[in-house]
């Protein structure tokens, strides 16, 4: 799976993501990473339920994902990967999956201890350091909502949450 | 207590003002706790507490298309009868504003709307008079946007949490997607007699120029959308424009 996007997002499959990335980039395929999603049938549906025809969801827990998302970086489908968290960003990263590839902060909103650093995008000081443990680890993190807006980069997204 | 069929109208009435208190931060969540209201005090008859906790928890954001907040009310409603827990409530919530959102956008105002108005405008086109036209969208465009709701209020309040299965087969999706045809065929209709309309009001060599000039728009915003398609858009919307204000000046070009 020539994999497009790794995406960081609270709100998972919506419509910001099926619209306004998976129609421009022509995604086929999501790999949803979260552990309780990956064994609760009734949110997997509702989660798929607004994907257009044509365009499937896979529900891996972290560990699944370790395992098989090598193997499907390497067919021709194109994919995004999804997590609602940086720490199971984090994880992937770490297993070294990440290198060289392009993490985009899609979606991490207003909740306690969060301080705003974009309209979108609010970090706790742990997920301030996930996202640096991912920008170690070869990953290119930065800050976008849509693909139409301005790509924040890591530096000055943690320096607007400080 | 089990909510009786009163509550239940009630509460399906109270989505029509889903976005009366419409906000930035929470989005439509005051409008979709307004309308559960009767249905919540219903279910927690007699304990004030946990009434009061789960509206507190339905004024969490929360996002939906509008017409499809009633299936949210519904199918809420249903997960709080049937005691769940808090943390299974927000996960609902959390999962189901996606698909209400996209499916919403997609079928009613990418579809659904267009096809209504074209419906109108034809009407309008063959010379029905504008009143008629107008009612006749309205008609039409309601008739789905009051099924979808009473739809939407009914899967939601049977199938309750596992109301997934039900929306990814959507039945208005799949009207909509079968009319899609129908409505490429209404936007050449439209277009031909509106353009009859443009010249038979203006008249001489004017209107042939603007035509001219839409035809010679049109052909590069088909080759390359990107560059052209937004002027195209703009010049679309500005011919009525010109249109009326050449037919309020009343003496063509």
């Amino acid at each position: 799976m020539a994999l497009d996007l790794f995406r960081i997002d609270e709100r998972l499959l919506h419509g910001q993501v099926i619209v306004g990335w998976g129609m421009r980039l022509g995604l086929e395929r999501y790999v949803v990473v979260d552990d309780a999603l990956a064994t609760s049938e009734w949110e997997q549906d509702l989660y798929s339920a607004g994907l257009p025809p044509g365009v499937s969801a896979d529900f891996f827990s972290v560990a699944e994902a370790l395992e098989r998302l090598p193997e499907l970086m390497e067919l021709p489908e194109r994919g995004a990967v999804m997590t609602r968290s940086t720490s199971v960003m984090r994880s992937l990263a770490t297993a070294g999956l990440l290198d060289g590839r392009k993490v985009n902060v899609g979606g991490l909103h207003e909740g306690p201890d969060r301080r705003m650093a974009l309209r979108y995008v609010s970090l706790r000081p742990d997920e301030a350091d996930d996202l640096r443990a991912i920008q170690a680890a070869g990953g290119r993190v930065s800050a976008r909502d849509l693909p139409t807006a301005r790509e924040v980069e890591l530096e000055e997204l943690l320096r607007a949450a400080d | 207590m089990k909510p009786g069929r009163m509550d239940l109208i009630r509460a399906w009435l109270r989505t029509f003002s889903v976005q009366g208190s419409w906000n930035y931060r929470t989005l439509v969540a005051p409008g979709v706790a307004y309308a559960l209201l009767p249905l919540l005090r219903r279910i927690h008859e007699g304990d004030p507490d946990r009434l009061e906790s789960s509206v507190l928890r339905h004024l969490d954001s929360f996002n939906t298309h509008p017409y499809l907040a009633s299936l949210a009310v519904g199918a809420l409603a249903r997960l709080e009868h049937e005691g769940a827990s808090e943390d299974e409530i927000s996960r609902f919530r959390m999962a189901l504003r996606g698909p209400l959102g996209t499916l919403g956008d997609r079928t009613v105002w990418a579809e659904w709307r267009p096809f209504c108005l074209l419906i109108g405008i034809t009407l309008f086109g063959l010379g029905l008079g504008a009143l008629w036209s107008a009612g006749a969208f309205l008609v039409t465009y309601n008739a789905g946007h009051l099924w979808i709701r009473v739809w939407g209020f009914r899967c939601g309040w049977r199938e309750g949490r596992d109301i997934g299965k039900t929306l990814r087969e959507f039945p208005f999706e799949r009207f909509t997607d079968r009319l899609w045809p129908v409505t490429m065929f209404l936007l050449g209709a439209a277009t031909v007699l509106l353009g009859r309309e443009v010249l038979t009001t203006s008249g001489g060599t004017g209107s042939w120029t603007l035509l001219l000039v839409a035809g010679l728009v049109a052909i590069p915003a088909f080759r390359w959308p990107n560059r052209f398609g937004r002027l195209a858009v703009g010049l679309l919307l500005a011919v009525p424009v010109i249109w009326i204000v050449l037919a309020i000046a009343g003496q063509g070009w």
